[in-house]
Parts: structure tokens; sequence; C-alpha cells
């Protein structure tokens, strides 16, 4: 048996069009990824291949469901402010525009059928924030990458009537500001909680009376948040649940602080 | 209320991304969603690292839409590439991590999965279950390890027992036959122009 060793000769073409299917499929080594992508320029055809590989391989994937907690982690990532989205019914249109066989076809028919059933997208904006937020305790948005969002939380800190709480452990170490604002805005602006393994999340609650509410997911890592709250809310609370959610907290709050 | 319609073109929701439109990412997302948490599933056979992984890949449009140019390929396409990349790295730590633990375990096992069980019972959508029956056997066993299982295509010539050339060969092959049958539909993307953006980021494979 013989193993070839080394790269290419970048004018060896059937060579370089060969790494570049694998390169197409993430089956090189960062080596020949990056020397790929040196040469990817040199030759019209490279480039032309690598893209109708990534099209063949996109096509083989398929759907799975997805929770609707990984948009709500998406949201608490992005600041997003649309809060449901119809994830019940197949969505991705490339997979019935490749009709195969007349077996296939019968599939996609079906397909297309619950499809015209389904009535036009239609994504709701919490247009108004507060107001609609109020109504539905489980709002978040947050962002890690929005600077203007720490601006925002910064400027609500100084609205009157706006109170800022340190959530804190057992032993009385602050792992997190909050400011929460007189109309029920709040906002997550620092915070030393470690980043978490995959598969948890961190997760805020608004705690009125004995009852947590969730006012969102964090995420794995969380960044300046903002969310509302209840009027009556006398304490915030942060635990860490699976990545998914809880309804209600499933381990005892790592922090919380008071907001009476 | 602002309304985005299932017909809106992938286009018109990318410049409304860049435009930090957040209604269209969450289009972007029923859209693209299940068949990005497919693949990764497929990849990982975890459940939550997939979710993490579709996480990755939308927040990833949020923060840098401009890598994500219409005119240089699908929007699907894109977003699956990165997909892809995202799990073979998560497989690929997992892998060696788990090698460093075991290094005291003297017998390396030569994985010899049940490629037809395994393979077609996940491939759900019966265009890509015929599709991959098209493949010639080699073909699709090179396939497997390498897109599905994210194995280098050395690893996967050390597996097979075959020379590195031979894998590689194979996998053009079989993608450029997948292309006929599966890709014909997105070729006026593929080839208006060279796919520089889908280039992938450092550590992506």
């Amino acid at each position: 048996m013989t193993f070839d060793v080394g790269l290419p000769d970048p004018q060896d073409r059937e060579a370089m069009l060969d790494l570049i299917a694998a390169y197409a499929v993430h089956a090189v080594d960062d080596e020949e990824r990056n020397f790929v992508e040196a040469h990817l320029g040199d030759d019209a055809r490279y480039e032309y291949e690598l893209g109708r590989h990534l099209v063949a391989a996109a096509a083989l994937a398929t759907e799975a469901p997805v929770p609707s907690s990984t948009w709500d982690a998406i949201r608490a990532r992005t600041g997003a402010s649309v809060t449901e989205i119809d994830l019940t019914t197949p969505s991705d249109p490339e997979i019935s525009r490749a009709p195969i066989s007349p077996r296939v076809a019968n599939v996609i028919a079906l397909d297309a059928a619950r499809a015209a059933r389904r009535s036009k997208v239609r994504v709701a904006v919490a247009a108004a924030v507060a107001t609609a937020a109020l109504a539905v305790p489980l709002t978040l948005t947050l962002t890690g990458s929005s600077p203007s969002l720490a601006a925002v939380a910064s400027k609500a800190a100084n609205e009157r009537g706006a109170r800022t709480v340190s959530l804190r452990d057992d032993a009385g170490r602050p792992l997190a500001d909050v400011v929460v604002t007189a109309d029920g805005r709040g906002y997550l602006r620092r915070d030393t909680l470690p980043e978490l393994p995959p598969g948890q999340s961190y997760q805020l609650w608004a705690i009125t009376g004995d009852t947590p509410v969730s006012a969102g997911l964090l995420g794995r890592d969380p960044a300046v948040a903002a969310f509302t709250v209840d009027a009556p809310t006398s304490a915030i609370a942060i635990s860490i649940e699976p990545a998914a959610g809880s309804t209600q907290p499933s381990a005892t709050p790592i922090a919380i602080g008071s907001l009476v | 209320m602002t309304v985005l319609d299932a017909d809106t073109p992938d286009a018109v929701l990318v410049a409304s991304v860049v435009a930090r439109n957040d209604p269209a990412l969450a289009e972007v997302f029923r859209r693209y969603a299940p068949v990005v948490a497919g693949l990764a599933r497929r990849v990982l056979g975890d459940e939550a690292l997939a979710q993490d992984v579709v996480q990755d890949v939308f927040v990833g449009l949020w923060d840098h839409p401009e890598r994500f140019d219409q005119s240089r390929g699908s929007l699907r396409t894109l977003l699956l590439t990165q997909a892809h990349g995202r799990s073979v790295d998560i497989i690929r730590t997992r892998e060696a991590r788990k090698r460093r633990e075991d290094r005291v375990a003297s017998e390396p096992a030569v994985p010899q999965p049940e490629i037809d069980a395994e393979f077609f019972g996940i491939a759900q959508a019966e265009a890509v279950r015929e599709a991959l029956l098209a493949l010639p056997e080699a073909e699709r066993r090179v396939l497997q390890l390498t897109y599905f299982e994210g194995h280098t295509y050395r690893a996967a010539a050390q597996i097979l027992g075959l020379p590195e050339g031979t894998v590689k060969g194979r996998i053009r092959a079989s993608l450029r036959k997948l292309h006929d049958i599966l890709g014909a539909h997105d070729d006026r993307r593929a080839t208006a122009s060279p796919p520089v953006s889908t280039r992938f980021p450092t550590g992506t494979t």
C-alpha cells in the first residue's frame, strides 16, 4: 500500500482539483486549507468546481426539528425582537425543488399541499416592546456584539426611578449588575459569569412574590442583555439551566438581587 | 407589525440583515434553521451541540452578514457550509480530546461503520436517499467518512486502506455526481461568479 504525501504542485490542475474537493467537505488539515485558499484564484476552474462541490454537499442536508429555545438563545445573543417563528412545517425551499423520481414527486406534492394550506408567514415584531413585553414575561433581548445596547443600558441607569441591583451569590460576591427602569425595562450590564459548557445556559428570572417567571435565556456566555419585568417584580435571579431553558428554575439560583 | 413573505428572495433578506433588520434574520432562521440543524445533528450526533451550531451560524450571519454575498452563492449553501465547518471543528476537537484520554489504550480500533444502515437511516429526504444510492459504493463510503463523520481525507484513507489520492479523487467524483443529481437548480448561482466568500474562516477545518 502507498500513501501520498505533501501538497500538490499548484500547476498540477487535476491534483489541485482533487484537493479542492476535499477542501469543500472540510476534509483537509489546516496547512492544506491555507494552501487551497492561497491558490483558488490561480485558475477560474478551481473556484468554479469549488462552488459546485459546495452546492452538492449542501444538497445532502435534510431537515430536523428546531426547538423554540434555539431562537430564544439567538434572540438573546443578537437582540432580535421577533418573538414567534413558525417552525412547525418544512421550510427549506431547496429540498422541495429537487425532484428525482415520481415517488419523490409525490412526497414533494404532499409538502406543497401542506405549504399551500399554511398561511403566509407573518413575523410578529414587538413594535411596542415595553408594552408587549409586560404582557409576555418571557421576553428578552440581548446582544454580545451591539455596542448600542450597552449605551442604552447606561442611559437607562440614569433615568428617573431606575434602580441598579447587584446580583450576588450565596457568599455575597457580585456576579452581575442589573438595571431596572420605572416602566419595567431591564438590562444586564456587567457580569463575571463563567462560560458554561455546551448544553447549558444561564437563565434570568423575575421573581414576583414567591413565583419566578422566566425573563429569558442568556446563553452560555452572557453579554449585555435587555429584558422586561412586570411592575411588581421583587427580585431578579440567574440560574443555570439546560440549553433549552426551563419553565421553572431546576436548581437554586446562583445569583439573586432584591428590587425592594 | 412588519410582514415578511415566505417568497421574499434571500438576497433581500440578507440586505435587510445588513441593515440590522432583525425580522429578516428571523425569516432566514425560519427558512433554514431546520436544515442547518439537520446537518449539524447528522455530523455531530448530539442534539445539544447541534443546536449550539445552529445558534453560532445564525448569530454569525447577524454579526458578519458581509460573508454571505448572494452574488457568490446561495444563502442556503453558505449557511450549510458554515454549519458543516463548525460541526467538523467540534467533532475533531472531541476526537482529539478523546485520543489524548485514550492514549494509554494500546490497540486503536479501526472503525468499520455499518455505512448503509446509518447513512440511509438519517437521510430522510427521498431525493437525498436516491442520490446517495446512485453513487458507487466506494464513493459513498468515502463521502460518509469525510462529509458525515468529519474525517480528513487522510484519515479516511487510513480507515479504508486506500491511497490518499484515491480518496480525494473519490470525493471529487462523488460530489460531481451529486451535483448533477441534486444541485443543478443552484447552477446559476454557483457559476455566476467565484464563491470567494465561501472560503472557510480560520479554524473551520
